[in-house]
């Protein structure tokens, strides 16, 4: 317990902080991909529901404390 | 101490080294690179950001709750928020984002002003180019057999010698080519991201030709027999007084304005967007042909022959216009009409008086009401959703079947009119040996109603109309309702 | 003595509630947010975690002067009334609490209700214009009740009241799941593979079936639980 305490913690606040830059990625791309014709924003905006969704799947399957 | 993020300070130096660039090499269009790339400097910033906490986990040091803050996505959003939207303007209307420059230059720079002039004889049937680039014109038919111009021309410039040297490189021209004569403004020859534009007054030969091209700015075009053709991407346009065809095709436009043409009237826009605004034609004996979107009234008056109109949603037929027609967002109203008279539109209430010859109305959306003059043709009238009011001149002759889906039917009309109740609909039927008279709505009410004979002919004045009425109540028969 | 030195070198994170610096050891977690031995949140309970150090330090916190918190912290800046009325402009309560993720999707739903009651051919749209009042003051009263929480100095999750944390009990990941559905559902229609127009008349019984095998579990779920529970009670 002693020595591993502070991983889980980590862990867990790591994926927390993790989610605002990979969000921002994510909408950097979509507006990328709109500006570059290939596909609209209007069309592919649910994938960051999808990227939330995963991001939040994957703070509950690290670790808990 | 917490650890904290370096994605600020690394904004700043990229935003301060793009402002040293622009200033290094202002031809550089730093506008359009940032309309199009800025996502990827969403794309950075998160990175960066993502790379910082993997980092900070790494050395085990303590994360921050969140790894974008609040503030951040404040200016993330109005990133995206003014991205997008600068962007599909750009995408929509060019010339918009030049204005754009224009004026961030005019921030900069000043303003310096040249008179310009020049003269040239010319034959009296010339055909004249004028290649105007930005700026206005006015032009003018005389009796002379020569082109006068008189004006001035605006450079944006930081120097009054490079204004000069912007004034010596964009001389006013008038050349021969072939058999046209040509008028040049050599906007096109200034380097750089320079603005320039020329205000002419021109007078040509009376019965000249002449074809204006121009990037932004209005073109008036007075007294002249010969033809007109007006083509650029903004512009407003006014004619008078023309003798020869007239055509005019542009891309944006606050107003095209014509009165007194003898030939036919071509106006064409882009039809995206909101591209036009108003349009005015008045006492044109050609044919007349518009097309394009407009956002503003459309005012047709005095037409001797066909009128043809289309729109995005709307598409308008009518053979000739002794009175008016006149179109606004989500309304048409004409009066004194002749058919065949042909619509068809999307959302619109439509108000058509006093026309004769055949009519034939569609709208998706949209109150109809026709009063036809005691010489009516054919009347074939739908709208899906919506009102329909129908005044039948007295003694008119008719086949009448109005029909609704959804609402109820009033005959004001009375015989020989009988009415039907058919599910939540109705329908009205009833002959006196005249042409069919149809009306349909899926979805509102119909009023059928018989003309006041002291009514006047001008628009419904409600007193009056309703008295006759009260003076010979016809045996309306109560509507059944089951 | 010694540890308070200690915590003074190296503070690894910051009480929410009184912003004290804190040491590895006096860091409290609940819920993803880091509170001091004073602020951590009781209504825990039994599930507290690290509960080792929590036993040993609060004593040493209370103990020393400069520490010791005011009882009402600085988020009793907080107005409720006035959150209450910001909380009428879609986002806006929210941000005023502080909380940013709250707010845009305050705004997206705002947005995607207005969108949707607008489109004319739509078969829902009636549906849609009802939805907009009452999101309007659901959000209101949500800016004003988490500003009288924040006032009173209780703790608030992000996504407290936007969806229940009826999950965490279970154990069944709802709110990903459904995020990641509705998606996939919305992307798929958008690229014009399936069309939630036609599937709507479907949506609202598969919605209930939904609703009701996820009750099942966590109906199951909590009665093998209370059962593991007894049995443990015994031994």
């Amino acid at each position: 317990m002693e020595g591993t305490s502070t991983s889980p913690h980590q862990e867990r606040s790591l994926i927390a902080a993790i989610r605002g830059p990979v969000l921002m990625i994510t909408v950097g791309a979509l507006f990328a991909i709109d500006h570059a014709g290939l596909y609209s924003f209007s069309t592919t905006w649910p994938a960051i529901l999808i990227v939330l969704g995963v991001m939040k799947l994957m703070e509950r399957a690290s670790p808990r404390s | 101490m917490r650890p904290r993020s370096i994605a600020g300070p690394i904004i700043l130096i990229a935003i301060g080294a793009l402002f040293l660039l622009h200033n290094l090499w202002p031809e550089i269009a730093m506008f359009d690179i940032f309309l199009r790339y800025w996502p990827y400097l969403l794309i950075i910033w998160g990175a960066v950001r993502l790379v910082e906490v993997l980092v900070w986990a790494g050395t085990r040091r303590a994360l921050p709750p969140a790894g974008v803050s609040g503030g951040e996505w404040t200016i993330v959003v109005l990133l995206c928020v003014f991205g997008t939207l600068l962007f599909w303007g750009s995408k929509w209307a060019p010339s918009w984002n030049s204005d754009i420059r224009v004026r961030g230059l005019e921030i900069f720079g000043e303003r310096y002003e040249f008179p310009v002039s020049a003269t040239k004889e010319v034959g009296k049937d010339a055909r004249v180019v004028l290649d105007l680039g930005r700026g206005n014109a006015r032009i003018v038919g005389t009796d002379g057999t020569q082109i006068t111009i008189n004006g001035q021309k605006s450079i944006n410039s930081y120097d009054q010698n490079e204004a000069n040297k912007a004034d010596q490189q964009t001389p006013l021209e008038i050349v021969s080519v072939g058999d046209q004569i040509v008028i040049r403004t050599n906007q096109d020859k200034l380097d750089g991201s320079r603005r320039m534009s020329n205000d002419l007054d021109i007078s040509i030969p009376r019965s000249a030709s002449i074809e204006g091209r121009g990037r932004y700015g209005d073109f008036d075009v007075r007294d002249l027999d010969g033809g007109v053709q007006v083509t650029s991407d903004n512009a407003g346009v006014r004619l008078e007084n023309i003798g020869g065809a007239v055509k005019v095709d542009l891309r944006r436009s606050d107003i095209v304005r014509a009165t007194k043409i003898k030939g036919p009237v071509s106006v064409k826009l882009s039809t995206r967007g909101r591209a036009g605004e108003d349009l005015e034609l008045d006492t044109i004996e050609g044919p007349v042909t518009v097309a394009g979107a407009f956002s503003g009234e459309l005012n047709f008056r005095n037409l001797a022959k066909p009128l043809r109109f289309e729109g995005v949603t709307t598409e308008l037929r009518v053979e000739k216009t002794p009175g008016f027609v006149k179109m606004a967002l989500g309304n048409l109203t004409a009066e004194n009409v002749q058919g065949p008279f042909h619509l068809t539109s999307g959302t619109r209430d439509v108000n058509v008086r006093d026309f004769t010859g055949n009519l034939e109305i569609q709208v998706d959306r949209g109150d109809l009401e026709l009063r036809p003059a005691r010489q009516s043709g054919r009347i074939d009238a739908r709208t899906r959703n919506g009102e329909v009011d129908l005044v039948l001149p007295s003694g008119a002759k008719f086949d009448l079947n109005a029909s609704t889906s959804r609402g109820e039917i009033s005959n004001e009309y009375g015989a020989p009119l009988k009415l039907e109740t058919v599910g939540r609909g109705a329908s009205l039927r009833g002959s006196n040996g005249g042409p069919p008279v149809t009306v349909t709505t899926d979805r509102g009410s119909i009023t059928v109603r018989r003309a006041g004979t002291a009514e006047p002919p001008a628009p419904p004045a409600p007193p009056p109309s309703i008295l006759p009425r009260k003076l010979s109540p016809p045996p309306v028969p109560e509507p059944q309702r089951q | 003595m010694e540890q308070n030195s200690e915590s003074m070198q190296r503070p690894v994170g910051f009480c929410r509630a009184c912003g004290k610096s804190l040491s590895q050891e006096e860091v409290r977690e609940y819920q993803g947010t880091i509170y001091c031995g004073e602020h951590f949140p009781r209504q825990a309970g039994a599930g507290e975690p690290a509960s080792g150090p929590a036993a040993s330090s609060p004593g040493s916190v209370n103990a020393n002067p400069y520490t010791s918190p005011p009882p009402q912290p600085s988020s009793a800046s907080v107005s409720p009334g006035l959150a209450f009325i910001l909380g009428f402009i879609p986002g806006v309560g929210a941000i005023y609490n502080g909380q940013y993720a709250k707010g845009f999707v305050h705004v997206i739903v705002a947005g995607l209700l207005f969108s949707l009651s607008g489109e004319e051919t739509g078969v829902m749209e009636p549906l849609f214009k009802m939805f907009i009042p009452v999101w309007i003051f659901y959000m209101a009263f949500e800016a004003y009740h988490t500003a009288k929480k924040k006032m009173l100095g209780e703790p608030v999750d992000e996504f407290s009241s936007i969806f229940p944390h009826s999950g965490t009990a279970t154990g069944f990941p709802v709110l990903p799941v459904l995020l990641i559905a509705i998606g996939v559902l919305f992307l798929l229609n958008n690229l014009d593979i399936v069309s939630i127009r036609r599937m709507m008349p479907y949506t609202g019984p598969v919605f209930l079936i939904g609703l009701g095998v996820y009750l099942l579990y966590a109906r199951l779920r909590a009665n093998a639980e209370a059962a593991r529970e007894v049995s443990h009670g015994r031994n």
